[in-house]
């Protein structure tokens, strides 16, 4: 018997659980997770864990530097406001992660079964691909799932082999989103990945609502304090995401 | 600290079991790796106090402390946490008792090396897990 891995299932029982998820890296995902956190945290208390053990981009974004504290109950979060984070990289700092893939289910396990939860809502940031990290948490929980791509059809065609992946075991995603589909300029809207219609016609083929975000090149300035953000690609996902 | 949150997850998931089967536990066995530095007292005190308020409040622990053996993946090297305790001294020197390997001992390939080739690639079980169940 895994102690640790039952302690996991319980803490994450009757929670909301939304993961951002992509096949491919560097798509936007730890940015649309943040963004989507924070969205939230101004209604009701919310939680971000950070599940990209390598990267830790989340700590990154929100400019934290400090190491958990642990109490009795298990991995205290830091704390934005109503929003509550947890990260590996909250336990290692500065120090490399570098893991076996056992010992990384390992990791994710120890880390969702000893967050000391206290939200019913919580966003979940993921790696790029469909290794261990998808399969510890599919063993612990059933996320909803946001699917991230951009418009690029190389990104398309990775972002669609994961969909089937997620269709075949049971888990339709709520929304497919195209980031980073366009950029405002005073002659008009440039496209800079094409046309949007491919990822219009992945999500008609399976049924699946899809979205876009614009390009935002601001989004630089708030690396490290992104709660301090209230740029366009927030403002368009607080529309995509009324509820 | 940390004890106390593991000590949780064991009484829960006993109790869960017993539940599920319709049995009374007399004594719980637990294997702990010794790489995560818990503090056996600490433990068994945490678990008495939570199983108080559960259904396996009559249950004993018995805790295993497993001196666990590491293979490298890169050179074949067979090594113990004696061959590595000047790194793992390190991390308690590095982050103090609420240490990384403390909380998550998965995260050993992050801070320790094969001794003879200096591979973090090694396999070793780090897991905490329920060895046995005695009614
Ligand atoms: N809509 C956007 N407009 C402008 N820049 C963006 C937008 N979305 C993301 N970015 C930028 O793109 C880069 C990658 O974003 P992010 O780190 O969120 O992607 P990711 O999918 O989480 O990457 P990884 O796969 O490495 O985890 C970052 O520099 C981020 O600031
Ligand atoms: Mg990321
Ligand atoms: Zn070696």
């Amino acid at each position: 018997m895994n102690p640790i891995l039952e302690l996991a299932k319980e803490r994450f029982k009757g929670k909301k659980v939304f993961a951002v998820m992509s096949a491919k890296g560097g798509v936007g995902k730890s940015t649309i997770a943040s963004l989507l956190a924070l969205n939230s945290s101004e209604k009701r208390g919310t939680a971000l864990i950070d599940l990209d053990v390598y990267g830790n981009s989340v700590l990154k974004l929100f400019g934290i530097k400090k190491l958990h504290e642990v109490s009795k109950e298990g991995i205290e979060p830091f704390k934005i406001g109503n929003l509550s984070i947890y990260s590996v990289g909250g336990l290692v700092g500065d120090h490399y992660v570098v893991l076996t893939g056992k010992q990384e289910g390992g990791v994710i396990e120890s880390l969702l079964g000893f967050t000391n939860l206290k939200d019913d809502l919580v966003f979940i940031d993921t790696p790029p691909g469909m290794g261990e990290e998808l399969l510890t948490l599919k063993r612990i929980l059933k996320p909803e799932v946001a699917l991230v791509t951009l418009p690029s059809r190389l990104s398309l065609k990775t972002v669609e082999q994961m969909l089937i992946y997620l269709l075949d075991t049971g888990i339709k995603p709520k929304v497919i989103i195209g980031n980073m589909a366009f950029l405002e300029t005073k002659n008009g809207l440039i496209y800079p990945f094409g046309n949007l219609e491919p990822v219009l016609k992945l999500g008609e083929e399976y049924g699946i609502r899809v979205e876009f975000l614009p390009i935002d090149p601001s989004i630089e300035d708030f690396i490290g304090r992104i709660q301090d953000y209230s740029g366009c690609i927030k403002v368009t996902l607080k529309r995509i995401f009324v509820s | 600290m940390h004890e106390w949150a593991i000590a949780m997850s064991v009484v829960s998931s006993v109790e869960k079991w017993s539940t599920e089967k319709n049995v009374r536990v007399g004594k719980v066995i637990l294997s702990v790796p010794s790489l995560s530095m818990l503090e056996v007292e600490i433990l068994r005190e945490a678990f008495d106090v939570i199983k108080k308020d559960s259904k396996i409040a009559d249950a004993k622990l018995e805790i295993r402390l497993r001196d666990q053996e590491f293979s490298c993946r890169v050179c074949g090297n067979k090594f113990t946490l004696g061959d590595i305790k000047p790194q793992l001294e390190q991390v308690l020197k590095d982050y103090g008792e609420e240490n990384p390997l403390h909380i998550v001992p998965a995260l050993i390939t992050a801070f320790a090396k094969c001794p003879k080739c200096g591979s973090n690639d090694f396999d070793v079980d780090t897991s905490i897990k329920v060895e046995a169940i005695e009614l």
